[in-house]
């Protein structure tokens, strides 16, 4: 029992001076939690993908003979001031959350690891030229730089997902040139380039490969925050334009009926802090398993 | 370290100009028309083509950007950011109404998160793994998961118009009114704050745990060393690097929040009055905003680098 639990990654992550029940309680905890984050992910990913057969109404279908019910049997979470199933919408809204949070930390990775990669790889002239540009973008805050560019681009989903990974390239290329740069130093590198491996396919072939657990943990938790981020340009108006059902939009639109219908706002808040916990959890646990060396980075 | 700060202020510079550039070229791609929006804010008068390019001409939008950009940063190093075309106002006396309100409301929750994050990160390393770490820790993980727009209407909601102990947004100088200012103050701040000071605690929490697994603090511990003492002068004053470079982090986390906060609040401060221009296509506004913003931000990372310098003698010499 205790031989194969000394295997278990989680357990050398532990302190060393904690009694064994007190390392089993801290690894449930963190297990528990992992576990938690996974499940609710899991569950949101099915909820987008089956919308259409889990919500009980149309999304976008407007009833204004109903508009402002409370929760009942029919409308579980009432509907809103035009009539629309809030637990419908809400339902919808996981995809546009999720479309929005996978796509662009897609994107950003990508982007910002080819960027952080090249000018680590490289050095020199280029990696300046990259670094300062990495610099230029991260002085202006990410939701007021994601805020301006789908201004400019004009909000939908596109657009939003184009202007929160243009805003998230920064972190990702910073955090992809700090490791090509370890990386470069090891011993199989050298002995690649020593037999003439052209550059191109020691980035691609070696240094990204050894650089994923760090890319891996760093970009589960930007899903978070890249969803975090749609959800503040919907309820500013600037993100998914309506009818299309998104999360920050809903509060939003819930704020005039505060006082007589908290939940309209209440509830899609809660659904955004759910998601985001979990990923956060999520990145957690698999920084614990991939990569002990990683924990306290963040 | 004279030749070290003066190629980092030039950095500094350097990146400022590019990044306000790039906001400038940006909304000079904008779709909408500033001219169009104006326009059809004047119900009473229809504009021929003639007058259309006549009120270009006279905002100078009818320029290449690069020569507009060039002229605009000439006017702005002197302390002139133009007019907003939809008010005719100039910009410079509306961001002197607006900085010191996002100031007032920023520090206030830079400061309560430094106060409050790294003390009860403190107390998560030294007490790891009893229940006092895992709730604080459990509260880090779920404060940096809170919208902070949805968090100021539950508050709001909650204080404001439920129990009516807080005024439900708006701002009041604290020279004219002390109290009704701090009023309004209190819930903006704590949703500014909240983002930094779970991510403070974190960073502070495993800062700390590096440090006291090392030699020297069992030496200390061995030795018969205080605890005060140990943890005062050997564990924070060892661990608190990390947590300056999060520090320098809060900054932009701080601003960014504020676009969203000072929007739930009806608070007129730099980040809703980059947002109302942004909604009217109004350039300069949104252009001295991130001009503002961006000298900020680099200052605070200028400042970061340099204190590391003073923390850590390593960083001195290298």
């Amino acid at each position: 029992m205790r031989l194969a639990a000394r295997r278990d990654p989680l357990v050398l992550a532990a302190p060393r001076h904690m009694s064994t029940r007190r390392v089993a309680v801290h690894l449930l905890l963190r297990k528990g939690l992992f576990m938690f984050g996974a499940v609710v992910i899991v569950l949101m990913i099915l909820m987008a993908v089956f919308a259409p057969l889990l919500a009980p109404f149309a999304p976008n279908a407007t009833d204004m003979q109903h508009s402002l019910a409370r929760p009942s049997a029919q409308h579980l979470l009432g509907t809103d001031n035009l009539g629309r199933d809030t637990l419908s919408r809400l339902i919808y809204g996981a995809r546009t959350s999720l479309i929005v949070g996978l796509a662009a930390v897609a994107a950003a990775v990508i982007l910002g690891g080819i960027l952080g990669t090249v000018a680590g790889f490289i050095g020199g002239i280029v990696q300046a030229v990259i670094m300062r540009i990495v610099d230029m973008l991260m002085s202006i805050p990410m939701l007021l730089l994601a805020l301006t560019l789908a201004a400019v681009l004009g909000g939908g989903l596109k657009n939003v997902v184009i202007a929160i990974s243009i805003s998230m390239v920064p972190p990702f290329a910073r955090l992809m040139a700090a490791q090509t740069l370890t990386i470069k130093e090891r011993d199989f590198v050298s002995a690649q380039r020593s037999m003439g491996a052209p550059r191109w396919r020691t980035m691609l072939g070696t240094v990204m490969p050894n650089a994923y657990p760090a890319v891996l943990v760093f970009g589960t938790m930007q899903i978070g925050a890249a969803i975090l981020g749609e959800a503040g340009l919907s309820y500013l108006g600037i993100g998914i334009q309506p009818p299309t059902a998104a999360w920050g939009a809903m509060v939003s639109l819930g704020f005039p009926y505060l006082v007589t219908h908290p939940w309209l706002s209440i509830v899609p808040g809660v659904a955004v802090m759910l998601v985001v916990f979990a990923f956060n959890m999520v990145g957690d646990g698999l920084r614990d398993v991939l990569d002990p060396r990683l924990r306290g980075t963040q | 370290m004279f030749v070290y700060l003066s190629k980092r202020i030039l950095q500094a510079i350097a990146v400022v100009i590019l990044s306000s550039f790039l906001v400038f070229g940006v909304m000079h791609w904008l779709p909408g028309d500033p001219i169009l929006m104006y326009i059809s804010s004047d119900t009473y008068k229809t504009h021929t083509q003639a007058e259309i390019d006549q009120l270009r001409h006279q905002y100078g939008l009818d320029r290449p950007v690069v020569v507009q950009y060039v002229d605009w940063l000439g006017h702005a190093v002197t302390g002139d950011f133009g007019k907003s075309i939809i008010r005719g106002t100039s910009v410079s006396s509306e961001l002197k109404q607006a900085l010191p309100k996002t100031l007032y409301v920023g520090l206030t929750a830079f400061i309560f998160a430094h106060l409050i994050g790294i003390p009860l990160g403190i107390i998560c390393a030294i007490r790891r793994g009893r229940w006092m770490d895992n709730v604080i820790t459990a509260l880090a993980n779920l404060g940096m998961t809170v919208p902070v727009f949805w968090l100021g209407i539950i508050l709001m909601y909650l204080f404001s118009l439920k129990l009516h102990w807080l005024p439900v947004g708006g701002y009041t100088s604290p020279f004219e009114h002390l109290g009704m200012s701090l009023k309004q103050l209190v819930l903006p701040a704590f949703c500014l704050a909240l983002a930094p000071l779970a991510g403070i605690t974190r960073q502070t929490r495993s800062a700390m745990l590096d440090v006291i697994h090392q030699d020297y603090i069992r030496t200390a511990w061995a030795k018969g060393v205080a605890e005060r003492k140990v943890v005062m002068r050997h564990i924070i004053k060892n661990g608190i690097l990390p947590v300056v470079t999060l520090s320098g982090m809060a900054v932009p986390m701080v601003i960014g929040g504020a676009v969203l906060v000072e929007n739930v609040f009806n608070y007129m401060g730099m980040g809703k009055y980059a947002t109302v221009g942004l909604f009217t296509k109004d350039y300069a506004p949104v252009q001295g905003v991130v001009l503002v913003v961006a000298v900020i931000v680099v200052v605070c990372n200028l400042i970061v680098d340099i204190s590391y310098g003073y923390l850590d003698p390593r960083v001195r010499v290298s």
